[in-house]
């Protein structure tokens, strides 16, 4: 026999061209049959979406939603998708005058399985969260570390099961979501489960060289217009949600009510870590202790996926934002910006790189970057970084519109981010030079620019955690290959 | 993305059958509509060559290789400092065990993008084929350090095993597997098969069976994992029952391996003649292999030791270590060498394959037989526990030989089952 063979070669998983999201698929098995996959989807440790925004029952409160584990489908099962024991997952916030990390809050989950000798998530009705019959079960630890000083909130926390359908988990929200809302000491709150992906966006049309559907007339390979199609629509996430209140997060420990302040922001990001591995040690030593290695972030949405380039994807998930100003020149001269005026003739757009004296040409980008787009003025401005930087002097305002600063309303992105705020339309506008911070490129369709989707799949829920009951797998099956 | 030079190689399309809903075939098609609007969109040419790469994964069929060749090289004229070209490149070189070359697209790669986990794999994989063994740990360790996940977690794995710390890489493993998550689908099958064959060596068919049933519920039909799955059969004394096993796997991807490891079974079970007609098989497969540019001298050198030995054999197993230096090759040498009867040099070989350690049934058998024809009675009973007390029906065609030089040597052969 042969089975030696190429124990190690490499072979292709498909990897995304342009982004973590979209343009992915199953990987291979392998040419030589035994070749090790050289690139993996890591989902379980993958930051999809971040979110930020003031509470708008409670004004004293500030909530921050981390997603992970992108485009699950709702039929997932047997082996449905779950957060990862060996993963490390941080919501870190910044409150200082430079950029690092201040406060920051751990999520480390462990599965329960009661009956190792059945494959089956459960085994009867589900009724109650964390319980019989439910077979597999994740429950998750909080640790808040602020300076050097780390200490456990709060343990073996409730999760609810995934959606699976009426059968297995009736009544899913007021019966088995809702009550695994946990309080943490201090007046906060947390959630940690499988929710409906908030994010929308027509996928299909960016990564088919940015042809909006909407604007098809107007692209170098005209088609006729059409409405936006939501490529995440029928998906599902799995969602980390805090609650704090603002006095908890904010640098004087009070709420602040100056809007032009440092003092009034924070830089928010989340990541998400795996054990470092020696790779040759002592027989005896334990071999799977190893420091953590920060595998993904995010912040300002789609920086990570748009602006940073395939081969640097590694050493930015790696680093922190304090260590971005080596990323600037991608962000600061976006690839997308120079691909809109080839893609849409008689379309032009800002001028990217540097002056001579080493400012940044685009000031409407160092503007989001910085903080101004959430209401500190030039002098008043932070460093930039990629970090969601939410202004807690500025009132919420939950009616919004999706197009948030675009359309005057402060109380959204770049201010934060609320879930129904448009961040692919209000994006593609700020790289075509379509806002009011480059006045000469502030013209149709530069400031028109539109993916055609507008909002999230489901709707938003009045209280914490705020984003929508996650699509049961029976009602909401999603046509496509068989699930892993 | 837009090109640079007017001239530009015609897509290569391939017709995808409709009925086909693969992930590769959607990728492939859905680049190709792309490309029949803008020929000339070189990112949806580099998608086309990856998707190309993942069919020949799904399929086994090495014709596809040649499309991707062209347009990756196409691309590289007019991209040559894109990293998703040299990468994709560097993997097409692998795949196609062109492995100086891949090592020299892989440090490219990594020049252009610092740092890249993938370009570093691409390093790491070439690096142990050329048997630049330092390097590759070098770059394992980088690997690991860059993103500790299923890709890394592999080759820590070998690493491990290299070295003869099987338990490691079994660690490694069940970490890898951990990294891929529940959803992992066929990276998960590849980690749990991997490891299916590391428990099935050192002796723990249970534990084995288990890893090869996880990896096929975790992607059904998973080709490594249904070999595994016979093997544990041949291991268990069941060679009779793995032989359909291997032939449906045939079937299903047609590799040369999986004709050889039939046919292995087949003459233990004593139908030589649909034995021979499997070896037939294998040499057919391997020459198509060759045909599209994927150089198995190596694995054609190591199925004449045991199917077609004589110099001619001895030659070729030259030829491939010269190109391909690894422990693999040495061993190689030393086995076609052993059944000419030059047992000095088998020996000189043998040492060199098993230089770093490993405990590899196969190289420690190989070594066993070698060091007894040269009269060394303690160095084959050292070599050979290792064999015994791991899994002495590693092969199935062996299992005869391993049986005689247990006897000779005064060693006990633990039953199948």
């Amino acid at each position: 026999m042969r089975n030696r063979w190429t124990r190690s070669i490499a072979t292709v998983s498909a990897v995304g061209l342009l982004s973590a999201v979209g343009l992915t698929a199953g990987p291979a098995g392998g040419a030589s049959h035994r070749e090790a996959p050289l690139t993996s989807q890591d989902a379980t440790a993958d930051n999809t979406d971040l979110y930020a925004f003031r509470d708008p029952v409670d004004p004293t409160k500030l909530n921050i939603i981390a997603n992970y584990i992108g485009l699950e489908i709702p039929q997932g099962g047997p082996n449905w998708l779950k957060f990862g024991d060996d993963v490390l997952y941080e919501i870190n916030i910044n409150n200082s005058d430079r950029v690092e990390d201040n406060i920051v809050y751990s999520f480390r989950f462990r599965t329960i399985v009661d009956n190792p000798d059945t494959f089956l998530y459960n085994t009867g009705r589900i009724t109650q969260p964390n319980a019989a019959p439910q077979n597999v079960r994740q429950v998750y630890s909080v640790e808040k570390r602020v300076g050097g000083h780390s200490t456990v909130i709060a343990r073996d926390l409730p999760t609810p099961p995934v959606n699976i359908g009426p059968r297995s988990t009736p009544n899913y929200e007021a019966g088995l979501a809702a009550p695994t809302v946990s309080n943490l000491p201090g007046g906060g709150k947390v959630f940690a489960g499988q929710r409906a992906d908030a994010f929308f966006a027509d996928l299909g049309s960016v990564f088919d060289l940015l042809g909006l559907r909407p604007l098809n007339e107007a692209h170098v390979i005209p088609r006729h217009a059409s409405a936006g199609v939501d490529g995440l629509k029928g998906l599902n996430v799995h969602t980390i949600a805090l609650q704090l209140p603002i006095t908890e997060v904010s640098r004087y420990h009070d709420v602040p009510t100056v809007v032009d302040s440092k003092a009034s922001i924070v830089g928010i990001y989340a990541s998400s870590s795996r054990r470092a591995v020696r790779v040759l040690s002592e027989e005896s030593a334990p071999r799977n202790v190893g420091r953590w290695v920060q595998v993904s972030r995010l912040g300002i949405p789609l920086v990570n996926e748009v602006l940073i380039p395939l081969g640097k994807k590694d050493r930015w998930n790696a680093l922190n934002p304090e260590d971005d100003a080596q990323f600037f020149g991608n962000i600061l001269d976006p690839e997308p910006a120079k691909l809109i005026p080839a893609l849409y003739p008689g379309v032009s757009t800002p001028p990217g790189g540097f002056n001579p004296d080493g400012s940044p040409k685009r000031s409407d980008i160092v503007a989001v970057l910085t903080g101004q787009g959430a209401g500190l003025s030039a002098a008043n401005a932070l460093p930039p970084a990629d970090l969601l930087r939410v202004n807690l002097a500025v009132a919420p305002n939950a009616v919004g519109s999706r197009l948030g600063i675009l359309a005057g309303d402060t109380g959204g992105f770049p201010n934060g981010r609320r879930l129904t705020d448009d961040v692919v339309d209000i994006e593609l506008r700020l790289l075509a030079g379509g806002t009011p911070f480059t006045p000469a490129f502030n013209v149709s369709p530069n400031n028109a620019l539109t993916d055609g989707v507008d909002k999230p799949q489901t709707p938003i829920m009045a209280r914490f955690p705020y984003i929508g009951t996650p699509l049961d797998g029976y009602s909401h099956q999603v046509p496509g290959p068989p699930a892993p | 993305m837009k090109a640079k030079t007017p001239t530009r190689v015609p897509v290569p399309f391939v017709t995808i059958d409709p009925s086909r809903t693969s992930a590769a075939d959607t990728l492939i098609e859905r680049s190709q509509s792309r490309l029949r609007d803008a020929p000339q969109d070189d990112a949806a040419r580099l998608l086309l060559a990856r998707a190309l790469l993942q069919k020949i994964g799904e399929t086994a069929d090495p014709t596809l290789y040649g499309r991707a060749d062209t347009l990756l090289r196409d691309l590289r004229e007019c991209r040559p400092r894109d990293s998703g070209v040299i990468i994709t490149s560097g993997i097409l070189a692998l795949s196609r065990h062109q492995f100086a070359a891949a090592r020299a697209l892989g440090e490219r790669a990594i020049r252009l993008a610092p740092r890249n986990s993938t370009a570093l794999g691409i390093l790491v994989d070439a690096n142990n084929e050329l048997g630049r063994y330092d390097r590759a740990l070098n770059a394992t360790q980088a690997m690991a350090d860059a993103r500790p996940n299923l890709p890394a977690l592999t080759r820590v794995s070998y690493a491990r095993e290299l070295r003869g710390d099987t338990n490691g890489a079994i660690l490694a493993l069940e970490q890898a597997s951990a990294a891929a998550g529940s959803g992992g689908g066929a990276d998960l099958a590849y980690a749990q098969a991997l490891r299916g064959n590391l428990l099935l060596v050192s002796g723990h068919t249970d534990g084995a069976e288990a890893a090869f049933a996880a990896a096929e519920a975790a992607q059904p039909g998973f080709a490594a994992a249904v070999a595994g799955r016979a093997q544990a059969l041949v291991a268990r004394g069941r060679t009779a029952a793995a032989v359909p096993v291997l032939e449906q796997l045939l079937d299903q991807t047609p590799l040369a391996q999986y004709a050889s490891e039939l046919g292995d079974a087949l003459t233990a079970v004593g139908r030589n003649a649909a034995a021979g007609r499997a070896y037939d098989r294998a040499r057919e497969l391997d020459r198509r292999e060759l045909k599209n540019g994927v150089d198995v001298r190596l694995e054609m050198a190591a199925f004449d030791a045991d199917h077609d030995p004589g110099p001619e054999a001895v030659a070729d197993a030259r030829v491939a270590l010269a190109a391909r230096p690894s422990s693999l090759a040495h061993d190689v040498l030393a086995w076609n060498l052993y059944r000419v009867g030059d047992f000095e040099e088998a020996a000189r070989e043998s040492r060199r394959a098993l230089s770093l350690g490993s405990r590899d049934p196969t190289e420690r058998f190989h070594a066993a037989a070698i060091a007894f024809a040269r009269g060394d009675r303690s160095a084959a009973i050292r070599h050979l526990r290792v064999v015994l007390e791991g899994n002495p029906r590693f092969n199935a065609f062996l299992i005869p030989e391993v049986e005689q030089l247990a006897k000779r040597l005064g060693e006990r052969v633990p039953t199948g089952d």
